[in-house]
């Protein structure tokens, strides 16, 4: 149990870690690169909140990313045989 | 043998064939001699008169042809007639009749005769005590027409919420606009920065009048209204301008869906551009097709303003009467009683006709009981017998002089007289046209308060007919409340007219056209004109003269109708006014004083407080935001979220497949192959459509498919083989 435990804490770390950079790769879907510069208050924060919505996108995908990835490996896994008595 | 009848058969077709070459056996033919026939006389005689009566035949036809002529034309006016009468069965203009409706509905639309003369006069500054605050949520809207020049420089913005400049007027073939100089002074002129000044807000108005050029701009390609859409987001940007105000007129029924899909996608554009972006829109006075569906607008306009004038021009023609009559069922039955409040001197106030209700001298105490002392020597000097008065009491002094002749025609009494000045109230009254005799009681009189002093000293009378109004102001206003529903009352705006409309009265009666508020005040100034007051539909009536007599009336609004007009659109919850143009009283500043006195500085009781407060109409937001418009605002957020999640879910799918037992799962399974590369292969069509690489869809999906179709078979033989190899 306790290393169940340990195991979600380091993928909870792991995705708001990943989730930083992968929020400046939703930023790039629209457009706004290193080279866009010069920005008016209005769009910064209109930046700032795609970012935002980036980084909960990136978060919550990691974890459907795992929850897939095990779903259907737990389908594949051949039912056990019942022992026999 | 065999060969001699080969060669019999290929001579006897090479003759058949230089027989029919020759001519269809013409070269025998021509051998043969030409039979001659020989007539008897009296058969020349007969062929003769067979011509001869075939002539009369033709000549007969000719005749019949004629007659036909004469059906024709009879057929003709019978199908005129049909037309006459099918017009008035249906309540359909006739052509003369439809060019008079044209005339007097987009006559409003062009540079007035003599405006520029108008306008180069002085004008006036209209100096306000209260002005229009933001917590009022009230539109107090005023086109100013291109032509108007710089006539905003006399403008009081602090009295208006929305200026609407006019106009962009469409160029329905390519979405650009028509009149250079009209945008080129929107964007130079100083118009916005000073709106800006007072917080008032500049909109464009973009107009498409006629069904012609509405036919044309929703017939046209998608890319003539992307490029309009363009066009006004580059000129409204350049100019530093706040929204648009979109007035669009007769837009053919059939082109309903294609005009609601451009709102939308306009006002859509234009609010992503800028979310600050004010969208109106003006409303015909009758729209009976519904072309414009309030529901599904008022999601993409925030203002709607109702076009309350032109109430001349009917469906079938145009009438004389007033153009913006508001109705009043009791006005024919009660009398009038009108009162006037005139800040003047003493000697012109005691020549008025109208009785003196109160008189509030303007001068400090001495100078009264100067006044009074020197009033009543020459009372006194003019020895009138039996007079009994309060000597000090100014009422009574002056009602003395007004009574007797030689006192009020005294050169000096007139000089004290003239030097005084006054505030006094004025009344008059008028018996109704259909008096009726009530058993218990009397209605009471109607109170006209009139507000133009100057005028209304020569007021020719009130007139209260009772003819059929087919339709007027607050019929309207209960249409397109009905339309929208109560609750969003609050967005629809009253227009109100500052002109009037000119007819023509000697030799019968014809429409002339519009003529300015100011013009107007200008012949009533000059004496050219006498004025009457229309109680039935709160319209004033100018009677134009000659040295013959009367040969034009004006009906016109001033400001003691347009304010019953305002008071009545606020009563019924509307969300303020709007103003048909702002220059047309250019000189004068009694409208601006009535939009002063009835918005800006108009009070309600306030039940919570018990008190009277300022008037405000309870606006939430101007914009209702659907979740449609909210899912297209957001489109491209939403779309990238969902691919961002897509792209996870194929990674978390790749992962799964480093799994053995999950590929043998997933890839044994014919079903599931085909399958995968049914998805690969749209996936590939999808792809390559967004890159631009397939440019016919059909080709594309054809090589979609048989790619695919290929794909699975190499597949499925590979794996086939691959598990007969497997122990």
């Amino acid at each position: 149990m306790g290393k169940v435990i340990a195991r979600e804490f380091i993928w909870l770390i792991v995705a708001l870690i990943a989730s930083l950079p992968l929020g400046i790769v939703f930023l790039w879907f629209f457009g706004y690169t290193r080279e866009v510069v010069n920005l008016s208050e209005g769009e910064n924060n209109y930046v700032f909140w795609i970012y935002l919505i980036g980084y909960f996108a990136s978060f919550l995908g990691i974890y459907i990313m795992r929850f897939i990835a095990i779903s259907i490996k737990t389908l594949s896994k051949p039912e056990e045989a019942p022992a026999e008595e | 043998m065999h060969n001699i009848k080969h060669y019999i058969n290929l001579i006897s077709t090479c003759f058949i064939f230089l027989f029919l070459l020759t001519g269809n056996g013409s070269v025998w033919s021509q051998a043969k001699p030409k039979k001659v026939i020989e007539l008897s006389p009296n058969e020349v005689q007969r062929i003769n008169d067979s011509i001869q009566l075939a002539t009369k035949e033709r000549l007969e036809m000719i005749k019949e042809k004629e007659v036909r002529v004469e059906d024709k034309v009879v057929m003709e006016l019978n199908r005129n007639r049909f037309n006459t009468l099918s017009r008035k069965w249906w309540n359909m203009p006739t052509e003369t009749d439809q060019k008079k409706i044209d005339k007097g509905r987009y006559s409003r639309y062009q540079r007035p005769e003599g405006i520029d003369e108008l306008l180069s006069s002085p004008g006036r500054i209209h100096r306000h005590r209260k002005e229009i605050r933001n917590e009022q949520n009230i539109v107090v809207f005023g086109w100013h027409p291109y032509w108007a020049g710089e006539a905003f420089r006399n403008y009081n913005f602090n009295l208006l919420t929305h200026v609407a400049y006019y106009a962009y007027e469409l160029n329905p073939f390519t979405g650009g606009y028509q009149n250079f100089e009209a945008i080129h002074d929107f964007k130079t002129s100083e118009l916005i920065p000073m709106a800006h000044n007072d917080s008032c807000k500049v909109l464009l108005s973009l107009s498409c009048h006629r069904a012609e050029s509405s036919e044309i701009f929703f017939t046209g390609t998608a890319k003539v209204q992307l490029n309009l859409i363009d066009s006004l987001i580059a000129v409204l940007e350049s100019a530093g301008g706040d929204g648009v105000e979109i007035n669009f007129e007769e837009v053919p029924y059939e082109f309903k869906p294609d005009f609601q899909d451009f709102i939308r996608e306009l006002s859509f554009r234009l609010r992503e551009h800028n979310p600050n972006y004010t969208i109106a829109m003006t409303l015909p006075l009758d729209d009976t097709d519904k072309v414009y569906d309030l529901g599904f607008l008022q999601n993409w306009v925030d203002i709607f303003i109702i076009a309350g004038f032109n109430f001349h021009l009917r469906p079938s023609g145009v009438t004389k009467g007033s153009v913006a009559p508001l109705f009043n069922d009791e006005a024919a039955i009660r009398g009038s009683y009108l009162s006037y409040t005139q800040v003047s001197n003493l000697d012109s106030i005691l020549r008025s006709p109208g009785t003196i209700r109160s008189v509030e001298l303007l001068h400090n105490e001495t100078y009264m009981n100067k006044l009074l002392d020197t009033l009543n020597a020459y009372i006194k000097a003019s020895r009138i017998e039996n007079l009994d008065y309060n000597r000090y009491d100014m009422g009574d002094v002056l009602r003395i002089i007004q009574l007797y002749e030689p006192l009020l025609n005294n050169p000096k009494v007139r000089q004290s007289l003239r030097r005084t000045a006054c505030k006094v109230e004025l009344a008059k009254y008028y018996q109704p046209e259909e008096r009726v005799n009530f058993f218990l009681f009397a209605p009471e009189w109607d109170t006209v308060p009139i507000y133009e002093f100057d005028v209304f000293n020569g007021l020719g009378g009130i007139i209260s007919k009772t003819d059929t109004v087919v339709d007027d102001i607050v019929k309207a206003i209960e249409r397109y409340t009905r339309a929208i529903g109560a609750t969003h009352a609050n967005s629809l705006v009253l227009g109100l007219p500052y002109y009037g409309a000119v007819w023509q009265t000697r030799g019968g009666s014809e429409f002339m056209g519009y003529m300015p508020y100011a013009q107007i005040r200008n012949l009533i100034r000059n004496g050219e004109a006498t004025v009457r007051y229309d109680k039935r539909r709160h319209t004033m009536i100018a009677t134009v003269s000659d040295s013959i007599g009367a040969y034009q009336e004006i009906f016109f609004d001033n400001s003691t109708s347009l304010s019953l007009k305002i008071d009545m659109a606020l009563d019924r919850k509307l969300g303020g006014v709007a103003v048909w143009a702002l220059s047309y009283d250019h000189g004068y500043n009694e409208l601006w004083s009535t939009l002063e006195e009835q918005v800006a500085a108009r009070t309600e009781w306030n039940p919570s407080t018990e008190q009277m407060g300022l008037f405000k109409i309870d606006k939430s937001n101007k914009i209702h935001y659907t979740i449609a418009y909210q899912m297209k605002r957001n489109s491209n957020l939403i779309f990238a979220t969902l691919v961002f999640i897509t792209i996870f879910m194929t990674i978390g799918f790749i992962f799964s497949l480093l799994d053995w037992r999950v590929r043998d799962v997933m890839f044994y399974s014919g079903a599931f192959r085909i399958f995968y590369l049914t998805i690969f292969t749209v996936l590939v069509l999808v792809l390559g459509t967004w890159l631009g690489l397939f440019q016919n869809r059909i080709a594309a999906f054809l090589i979609g498919l048989t790619l695919g179709g290929i794909l699975i078979w190499v597949a499925t033989v590979l794996v086939t083989r691959r598990h007969e190899k497997l122990p």
